[in-house]
């Protein structure tokens, strides 16, 4: 157990993107900046913390990533169960961070924040098994959809966005539980057809 | 290495796709929807490329960072650097950078060239220094990209960069210290008729992007002789702090816009005294103009008007430079379009001698003066959208309608007696102060 964590760099890896997660929502908040849209034509209000999750999102595929193929598909330990406990923990810890923000600051964004990296992590979990560490182009690719094509003339979030959501929004939180449990469905049902390569 | 393999191995050729339909996207979406090119005989390629580049600016320099990363973390993965050297470092690196600089290349001029196909209009040289900007900090940031790439993974690199990047650079001309949206590398204004950004503003953002990347470039380059890697991270260091502080100390002067020159379209000249001049694109209406102009200075000095006839009128797109005593600047395209030439005439003429005459006076002078030129409805016009904005708005137009016909029917050498002594009543102190 101490040793798979430290094999999927748990501390050298995960733990500097949680912190610059945390600093990311800590500090950022609810900020906004002007983005060019592609439907508006001109800009339109995008919140800063919507990139916030990427760096974990980005450690995340790194640390996964981090594996020995040939050792680990003939494991007689569950190696794809602690994946997905750590793929969970990783999520649960990201919503504790964003908590903690919001009681410390009242900001409307922070658990959502959270909610968002669970939402991107399964979405990286669904592409990673078909392309290998190109997936983390998959989250990249919807804050990007969400930044050209998610607000309406007058600044208002389209249904399909999840991430400019507020903190309690239930329809975005269940897309983020959707989207973490399909990917971890696939992240412990198919077997990738190429193997990940470190770096 | 093959053409074919070289441009397969590269991810440049698999984000292109998207990149490319994003530019179109962009084209259609803002460009499209939101340019009102005005005149269309005022074609001006530069103008257009410029407008057409605001949005497009962020995206190209992220695709160009994420895609510089993501190749470095490649060459690193395969191991190309432990391999015994058949070609030079800076070989490998361009060749592995080239399709990416290919792909910015053509995102930048796929936008250009939708705009100018649908202004039919065809590039000149002066409307390729903004793209060719682009691609220069483009390459930059490629640069950028590598060096992070060769120090951390790609997986993490690659996307923070991309992001980071676009919000950086889009956001920029909403920052509030002027200088950052100077550097930034995205030309914050749509150019006018005839100007062109000065070469400060160009180069500003290219020394900023492109000192970080020769600094980065150095500190990431192995060296293994002790004393030339300490000399290559100190010229490292020195190069982005130099660049840096260079590139803000050309811009923080600057406010909100970037300077431009103006005066680069062709003018045409015709006649004299006065010698009118208009861009080349409408010289077809410089008959037209002439003949409004003489026309109305004569009417306006028969009239007993003081007239100090112009040596030289300008139409503001083709003026550059500090005004000559004696020249007149008047947008004569558009007043041409909108039929006021006559109008902008007698406001230059008729002048009163002090900054604040009286309302409804000043107005009867004016609208006797428009009368005499021939162009009293387009006065009055002017004054029925101007005047209801006041209190007694309606009452002052009827007023002064009633007294410029009054005095119209006059015979005209009491009408030239009336008209001193009115432009001099409108400013006499005590004299009804209220301004209308």
């Amino acid at each position: 157990m101490w040793w798979w964590l430290k094999g999927r760099r748990a501390f050298s890896v995960l733990a500097w993107g949680l912190g610059a997660f945390a600093a990311a929502v800590a500090v950022l908040g609810d900020a906004t900046v002007e983005l060019p849209s592609i439907l508006s034509g001109s800009a339109n209000p995008v919140l800063f913390v919507l990139m916030a999750p990427i760096p974990l999102c980005a450690a995340l595929e790194l640390s996964l990533g981090s594996r020995l193929a040939e050792a680990e598909e003939t494991a007689t330990r569950r190696v794809r169960a602690l994946d997905a406990g750590l793929v969970l923990g990783v999520c649960a810890l990201a919503l504790a961070v964003g908590g903690a923000v919001h009681l410390l600051t009242g900001d409307t964004y922070a658990v959502a924040a959270g909610r968002n990296v669970a939402f991107l992590t399964g979405l990286l979990l669904c592409a990673r098994v078909f392309v290998g560490q190109a997936a983390i182009a998959a989250p990249v690719l919807w804050i990007f959809a969400v930044i050209f094509a998610g607000f309406s003339r007058g600044g208002h979030a389209a249904f399909w966005t999840v991430l400019p959501e507020p903190n309690g929004d239930l329809p975005a939180a269940l897309a983020a539980c959707l989207a973490l449990a399909s990917g971890l469905l696939l992240h412990g049902t198919v077997r990738p057809t190429e193997t990940p390569s470190p770096n | 290495m093959r053409l074919r393999t070289w441009l397969r191995a590269s991810a440049a050729l698999w984000l292109a796709p998207l990149a490319l339909a994003l530019i179109v996207l962009y084209f259609f979406g803002g460009y499209v929807a939101d340019h009102r090119p005005g005149d269309p005989r005022l074609g001006y390629a530069p103008r257009t490329v410029s407008s057409v580049l605001l949005s497009v600016y962020p995206l190209v320099y992220a695709t160009a960072a994420a895609l510089g990363a993501w190749e470095s973390g490649r060459l690193r993965r395969d191991g190309v650097w432990a391999l015994g050297p058949a070609r030079s470092r800076v070989g490998v690196v361009v060749r592995e950078l080239a399709p990416v600089w290919l792909l910015s290349g053509v995102m930048v001029a796929l936008a250009v060239s939708l705009a100018l196909v649908r202004e039919g209009q065809a590039p000149s040289l002066a409307s390729l220094v903004l793209p060719g900007m682009a691609w220069l900090v483009s390459v930059a940031h490629s640069l950028i990209g590598f060096a992070a790439g060769l120090v951390l993974p790609r997986v993490v690199v690659a996307p923070v960069l991309a992001l980071a990047v676009f919000y950086a650079v889009a956001a920029a001309w909403s920052y509030e210290p002027f200088w950052l949206r100077h550097i930034s590398g995205q030309y914050p204004e749509e150019l006018g008729f005839g100007e062109l950004p000065t070469p400060a503003s160009v180069a500003a953002p290219v020394l900023f992007a492109g000192a970080l990347a020769v600094g980065l470039t150095l500190l990431t380059t192995p060296v293994w002789r002790p004393t030339w890697r300490v000399l290559c991270a100190v010229a490292g260091c020195v190069a982005m702090l130099g660049g840096t502080v260079g590139a803000y100390a050309m811009v923080r002067e600057w406010g909100h816009s970037p300077p431009t020159s103006s005066g680069h379209a062709p003018a045409s000249c015709a006649g004299d005294a006065p010698v009118v001049c208009m861009p080349a694109a409408t010289a077809e209406d410089l008959p037209a103009v002439r003949a409004d102009i003489d026309e109305t200075l004569r009417l306006l000095a028969d009239a007993g008007v003081a007239v100090e006839p112009p040596a030289r009128v300008e139409d503001r797109l083709t003026a550059s430079g500090v005004r000559a005593a004696g020249t007149w600047r008047l947008p004569l395209t558009s007043l041409h379009a909108a039929e006021t030439t006559r109008l902008a005439v007698v406001d230059t003429v008729v002048l009163f001698p002090c900054a604040e005459p009286d309302g409804t006076t000043a107005r009867t002078v004016m609208l006797w003066a428009a009368g005499v030129a021939g162009s009293a409805d387009a006065y009055l016009r002017r004054q029925q959208d101007e005047l209801p904005l006041y209190q007694d708005g309606a009452q002052v137009l009827a007023d002064i309608e009633q007294r410029a016909a009054a005095v119209d029917a006059l015979p005209p050498p009491e009408q030239a007696d009336w008209y001193r002594e009115a432009v001099a009543s409108a400013c006499a102190p005590g004299e009804n102060a209220g301004n209308v």
